[in-house]
This record gives structure tokens, C-alpha cells and sequence, in this order.
């Protein structure tokens, strides 16, 4: 029994030693997500009037002066403690949910950097995404893990309709 | 065709972030890392049994035989005491607490080293290695006879073997069946804290090993056993909680476990039981040269 209670002490020790380690990088790496959402949902609001759709062809009832390509891409890191935890999530499986606010703020912010690449456009079609991890070492030790994401599509300007009065 | 899209649903989506879970992070971590203490603690206890299991049911023919063979591994560094004198008094002593101990006869050796570290050890080839540094510590002879009874415990348990086993079989577990990343090494890392736990254990039986095979020698005269451990009583007088973490037991729990024993056994403390008068001087003569 006193083995027992010295193993749990023991393990509580260790861990109790790298939770110190990992509080900081918590800490460093919430403050910098939250800016970064405050930013995200700002610009978000502020890009609805540029809408960007999947949708491949546009039967647009007003005639289109101009299309081009426009992309969006960025990439983030991984902060240690979100390492930490998808490392120990590997162990038994489940949602990797640390890296879940990691992608949906890639993803987001490429589409908005996309969008803020047009101001001009009225509509972006055919939206299409890439991610990928930089190096493939998202889940390896000693080595940088960050994912890009890519997103790019169709802006699509339409003319200025003439006013009656000049036609 | 017209788009059309509607603002509100479109707010709500920007301010709900649908795609992340809301558990907390650092719930979360406490959670995993509860869960993987448990599994360390069953880890161990499975593993520490295992090779328990597998030293206690080797026959004495292969232990025996085991410690034949290690003896053969030379020990370069390490020179044989370099007083005739001494190294007689040290291996009279020992075959002394051999003969009346429920030891097989068989053939340990002692060795000397230089080291200025104050320890002692057991090896593989019914090998007993002491350091310079604590036989000038020794100040009676009935402390040193504890030393040497604690390390023929050590023998008489198998413990040396034991250590062996789960490190092989931690090597075997660890090796084949963990990631080789943090969380590896982290599991690692705190089996191996754990699996120290249980040498505490093998500790304090090889102490009361010492004091039976003492009275057997000496009977009569249990002076000076406890000696060696309040001495230095500074040493571990740490954090509580640290001494959980030392292969040893803290020097006031072996004290306290050997003084109830003694009572047990109704040992009495006649004068203090004396070195030879060459002791320090052949001591100096070892030499400071290498270090373990």
C-alpha cells in the first residue's frame, strides 16, 4: 500500500513538474488565439457583403465584366502545450480537439485574406480549400509543426448597370 | 439566379465557431493525465511482478550460474583495496556474516574503490564494491558489518537480479510497444520513478537481512548498527514528499524500522564496538584516483 501511495506521488511529481513547464506556453498561446479570433470575427462581419460560394457556374442575370483567380493562403504553428495534449489525446484516440481552433483559425483567416485580395468583387465562386501540414512533422518531436491553409476561387465583378438616363 | 444570403445567420456563424469543441484545454490535459497515471501505476505493477516472478522461480543452479558467468566481466577501474590488511579484514568480516547467514557458500568478492562518493554496491557476480569515501565514514566495526550484511541481502533476495529483469523487460516494453516522442519518454520516465519504489522495499528487507546475520556474529552486542544512518542527517532532510522519490528509504524511517526490530528481538547495546587502530591510515593509502 505504501508503494502504492509512493508511485502516485511519484507520477504526481513529474507531472506536477511539466504542468509548470506547460502553464506558460498555455498562457502565451490562449492570449494569441483569442487576438487572433477577435481579428477573425471583425473582419468576417465586416467581408459579408463579399459572399464566397462553392458553386461552380453563375446563370447571373446581370452581366459579368471580369473574373479572375484570387487566393488566400496562411500558416500557423503549434503552440507546445496544444502539442502536448493532441501527444497525450494520441495515446487513446478521440477528437484531437486542441488542433481543432488551430485549423478552423487557418482556414478562416485564408478565406478572408482571399477575400480581402478582391474589394472590388461583388461574389467569389467555386471556393476551394487545401491544408496541409509544413513538413509533415506536425506530430513529431523537436521539429516545427505548422499546417497552411490554402483557400482560392473565382471573384467575380460584375459591370456597373447603366443608368437609364444615359442610355 | 440570384444569391441570396442571409446576415444573421451568417453573424451567429462568425461568433459560434461551430468547428471547435468547447472543452476546456487544460480539463482536458488534467483528465488525460490522470488517465495515464493509472495506466503507469498498473503498467509497473504488472511489469515489477512480472520480473519478480520470473528471478523467484529461476532455480539457485542458475543464479548461481549467473554470477559465475558476470564475474568473469573484468572490472578495470576497479582495483582490489590496496592494503593486504585491509582487504583481509574486510573479507574476514564478510565471510563471517556469510557463514552464519542462510547464504549458500558461495565465493563474493569485495572491492575497493577510490571514490570519494559514500556508497555502497551490490553487483552482478556476487560482487560487493565499496567506495573509499564511506569506508571513512565507518567509525565501528558492527556499522560496517551492517553494510556488508545489507549488500549480502541484496544477494540473498535476488534483488540484483530482480533490477535486471525489469530493466529488460521495461527495455522490451518501452522499446517495442511506446511512440519515441515526449509522451514516450514521459511514461518512461515515470514507470522507471515507480519501479524505484519497489527497490525502497528490497532496501529495507536487505537492512533487516544485516541485523539478523550482525546478531548471529556479534550476539550479544547490536551497538553502533543505526549509526551510519543518523550520522549525516542532513542529507535527506528535504521535502517530505522527496524522499517517496529516493531508491532508499529516509534515514530516520530505516532507523526507526531497525530500532523496532532490535526491541523485537530484545537486542541489547553493550560499549562500542571498535575498528582495528590502522583503520584511517590504510584508508588514506587507497588513493584518490578514479571515480565511479
Amino acid at each position: 500500500m505504501e508503494i502504492l501511495l509512493g508511485l502516485f506521488i511519484a507520477l504526481l511529481a513529474i507531472f506536477f513538474q511539466l504542468a509548470v513547464t506547460l502553464i506558460p506556453f498555455y498562457v502565451i498561446g490562449r492570449v494569441l488565439e483569442n487576438r487572433h479570433y477577435k481579428s477573425i470575427k471583425e473582419r468576417e462581419k465586416l467581408s459579408l457583403k463579399l459572399p464566397a460560394v462553392n458553386l461552380k457556374r453563375l446563370n447571373s442575370l446581370r452581366e459579368i465584366e471580369r473574373t479572375e483567380l484570387v487566393s488566400g493562403s496562411v500558416v500557423i504553428s503549434l503552440d507546445y502545450f496544444k502539442r502536448f495534449l493532441a501527444m497525450l489525446r494520441n495515446l487513446v484516440g478521440g477528437r484531437v480537439s486542441s488542433y481543432e481552433s488551430l485549423l478552423d483559425r487557418a482556414r478562416r483567416e485564408a478565406i478572408l485574406r482571399m477575400k480581402e485580395s478582391c474589394p472590388g468583387a461583388d461574389l467569389i465562386l467555386n471556393l476551394k480549400m487545401e491544408t496541409s501540414a509544413i513538413g509533415k512533422s506536425a506530430d513529431q518531436r523537436k521539429t516545427i509543426g505548422s499546417i497552411e491553409a490554402l483557400a482560392y476561387g473565382t471573384a467575380v465583378y460584375y459591370r456597373e448597370p447603366k443608368s437609364r438616363e444615359e442610355s | 439566379m440570384s444569391l441570396h444570403l442571409d446576415p444573421e445567420a451568417h453573424q451567429a456563424l462568425i461568433e459560434d465557431g461551430g468547428n471547435i469543441s468547447k472543452t476546456s484545454p487544460l480539463k482536458m490535459l488534467l483528465q488525460l493525465m490522470a488517465g495515464l497515471i493509472l495506466a503507469i501505476v498498473i503498467m509497473v505493477m504488472v511489469l515489477v511482478s512480472l520480473s519478480e516472478l520470473v528471478v523467484s522461480i529461476l532455480p539457485d543452479s542458475a543464479v548461481r550460474r549467473i554470477h559465475h558467468l558476470a564475474r568473469a566481466l573484468p572490472l578495470e577501474e576497479v582495483l582490489p583495496a590496496s592494503s593486504e590488511k585491509l582487504q583481509t579484514y574486510l573479507e574476514t568480516l564478510l565471510s563471517e556474516l556469510i557463514s552464519k547467514s542462510d547464504l549458500k557458500d558461495e565465493d563474493y568478492e569485495i572491492r575497493v574503490v577510490s571514490s570519494k562518493e559514500i556508497n555502497a554496491y551490490a553487483m552482478l557476480g556476487n560482487r560487493i564494491l565499496l567506495t573509499k569515501g564511506l569506508l571513512s565514514k565507518v567509525e565501528s566495526r558492527n556499522e560496517l558489518a551492517m553494510i556488508l550484511g545489507h549488500e549480502l541481502g541484496h544477494f540473498h533476495s535476488r534483488d540484483i537480479l530482480k533490477g535486471f529483469s525489469t530493466q529488460a523487460i521495461s527495455i522490451l516494453a518501452f522499446g517495442f510497444l511506446m511512440p519515441a516522442d515526449g509522451v514516450g519518454d514521459l511514461i518512461q520516465q515515470g514507470a522507471q520513478m515507480g519501479m524505484l519504489q519497489f527497490s525502497r522495499n528490497q532496501e529495507s528487507r536487505a537492512d533487516q537481512f544485516a541485523l539478523k546475520a550482525l546478531t548471529r556474529v556479534f550476539p550479544g552486542n547490536s551497538s553502533g548498527v543505526t549509526d551510519f544512518f543518523t550520522r549525516d542527517k542532513d542529507d535527506l532532510s528535504g521535502l517530505a514528499f522527496l524522499k517517496f522519490l529516493s531508491t532508499h528509504p529516509g534515514n530516520e524511517e530505516r532507523v526507526r524500522n531497525l530500532e523496532a526490530s532490535m526491541k523485537m528481538m530484545e537486542l541489547i547495546q553493550l560499549g562500542e564496538t571498535r575498528l582495528p587502530e590502522w583503520w584511517d591510515s590504510e584508508i588514506e593509502k587507497i588513493g584518490s584516483g578514479s571515480e565511479l
